[in-house]
């Protein structure tokens, strides 16, 4: 019988969770406390209770909702012209050789260059509205689903697409059944990179102009020195970031798709 | 290698490019207050270059990235080497590690210019956030691809501690430091020019913003292309360097 091993096994999964449970509320408590412990000034750090309040008064004034609206609108529209236009590249670069011969190494170079301080030339181009963020998120978007794309397609292994060809397989059925299914992790991979570079657009976007959106409320945070808000645009970030890696997460299990199978070397 | 058909064609589209910017620019085809004629701003270019404008904010630029970058990749490597070897504190840190890493992190910006005001210092601790944790990540990863039974067999074939660690673990590991590294160089001019276009008086991030801000098109395209240079100088270096030490290397998977 295996019992002490067992035994072992669970204790150590108990200290593990135990360790990871103190660790979370033991971090709480301590930026709670941090004036009296550290005499650290609330004014740079401060304080769960002081953020928590921040949130209930943004949200009786109705602001809570109007930010995260717009930030979310921004990441959507950013993320879904970046996924249209990336994939559609991807597709054509990966499926006509001479194309992605000669449009290679401009994709590298694009991937390379620090695409976010095209934003200041996006706030002459397209105004500070909601097309500068849209703009932004877009131009972080595309590039990664144009190579993520166009990479799954070099996965694409060519003695089946032979084989199917012999056997009289049609071009429709090839793409259906062979190259649609190799590409759908890389994909799916460059989906997920896309959505946390969709949300970074739009915030970064929102830091060079804005009315509202959590990236707004953390520059104006900022911009008044009232660290609550700061912290709130934050947290609300996190708990946005959360909630799309668990659908992820959630998506990729019923899709079958193991995670980080296709993964690559994306920039902002 | 590589067919000088191809390389003919690229150059042809890059002058291509340019010809019918240049062009369209000057002929009111394409909005000029969108796009600068390329000739006004390479004469832009060397005017500032001349000046000596340029290049205190392209020192600055690349001052922070290179600082927060190598001090986020050795305090990376030092922590992750740690964890490495301690089991269970890895584990019980590693989903905040995850979660740390999967912030929108060039979001904190404006939490370092609160805590660090708006000079040198708040960009360089921004970009050692940004590296570190994305290197403590890398060189876990790198641990648990370390092969058990390639460790194991030099065990019973009589290799000491010290020979299993630098002829197994740390080339093993070496690749993912690098992996880590390329990513972290890209994230790091994010980082300067995040930070830069924040808050700030120096740097290339500033010289672009404050350029939209005059909607000085020429300068904006100015500090675009040195921004262009200097990163791709970087990105490149770092790529070639992995390229030449770790050509031998199997894909790294994160």
């Amino acid at each position: 019988m295996s019992a002490p091993a067992d035994d072992e096994a669970a204790a150590r999964r108990w200290t593990i969770i135990g360790g990871r449970v103190a660790l979370g509320v033991g971090m709480i408590v301590l930026w709670e406390h941090s004036a009296e412990l550290f005499g650290i000034n609330p004014f740079w750090l401060s304080r769960p209770s002081l953020v928590l309040e921040t949130a209930i008064e943004f949200h009786a004034q109705g602001d809570l909702w109007r930010h995260i609206n717009a930030t979310v609108l921004e990441t959507t529209l950013g993320l879904l012209s970046g996924c249209v236009i990336g994939i559609a590249l991807g597709i054509a670069l990966g499926s006509v050789r001479i194309l992605r011969d000669v449009f290679e190494p401009f994709l590298l170079v694009a991937n390379a260059f620090p695409k976010i301080a095209m934003a200041p030339l996006f706030l002459i181009w397209f105004g500070i509205g909601l097309a500068l963020k849209v703009a932004v998120a877009f131009s972080l978007v595309f590039i990664v689903m144009a190579l993520s794309t166009y990479s799954g397609f070099r996965m694409v292994r060519p003695e089946l697409v032979n084989n199917a060809r012999l056997m009289g397989a049609s071009g429709t059925q090839i793409f259906t059944k062979i190259v649609l299914p190799s590409i759908m992790p890389w994909l799916f991979a460059g989906f997920q990179v896309s959505i946390t570079f969709a949300l970074i657009g739009a915030v970064l976007g929102e830091f060079i102009a804005a009315q509202a959106g959590l990236g707004f409320m953390i520059d104006d945070g900022m911009a008044s020195f009232e660290s609550s808000i700061v912290f709130l645009g934050l947290v609300l970030l996190l708990i946005i970031v959360w909630l799309i890696n668990m659908t992820m997460e959630w998506l990729a299990r019923r899709l079958g798709m193991e995670q980080s199978s296709a993964t690559a070397a994306y920039n902002t | 290698m590589k067919r000088p058909w191809i390389v003919t064609v690229q150059l042809f589209i890059v002058v291509a490019f340019f010809a019918s910017w240049e062009f369209g620019a000057r002929n009111g085809v394409i909005n000029p207050e969108w796009f600068s004629p390329p000739a006004a701003v390479v004469a832009r270019l060397f005017n500032e270059l001349a000046a000596g404008t340029l290049m205190a904010h392209v020192s600055t630029t690349t001052l922070e990235t290179l600082a927060g970058f190598i001090a986020g990749v050795v305090g990376g490597v030092a922590l992750g080497i740690v964890l490495g070897l301690m089991d269970r504190l890895r584990e019980i840190l590693m989903p905040y590690l995850m979660a740390i890493y999967g912030i929108p992190r060039p979001a904190l910006a404006p939490i370092f210019v609160l805590w660090f005001g708006i000079g040198i210092f708040s960009k360089v601790m921004l970009i050692f956030s940004l590296v570190y944790f994305l290197i403590v990540i890398y060189v876990i990863a790198g641990y648990a691809a370390v092969s058990p039974s390639l460790v194991d067999f030099a065990r019973t074939n009589g290799a000491s501690r010290r020979q299993i660690l630098s002829k197994i673990v740390i080339p093993s590991v070496l690749p993912y430091i690098f992996a880590g590294m390329k990513l972290g160089i890209g994230l790091a001019i994010v980082g300067a020019v995040v930070g830069e276009i924040i808050a700030s008086r120096e740097g290339l991030g500033y010289y672009i913003f404050q350029a939209s801000q005059r909607a000085d098109l020429e300068g904006i395209y100015v500090g675009l292309a040195a921004l262009g240079v200097v990163s791709l100088a970087l990105v490149f270096a770092l790529e070639w360097t992995d390229r030449r030490l770790f050509h031998w290397r199997r894909e790294v998977v994160l």
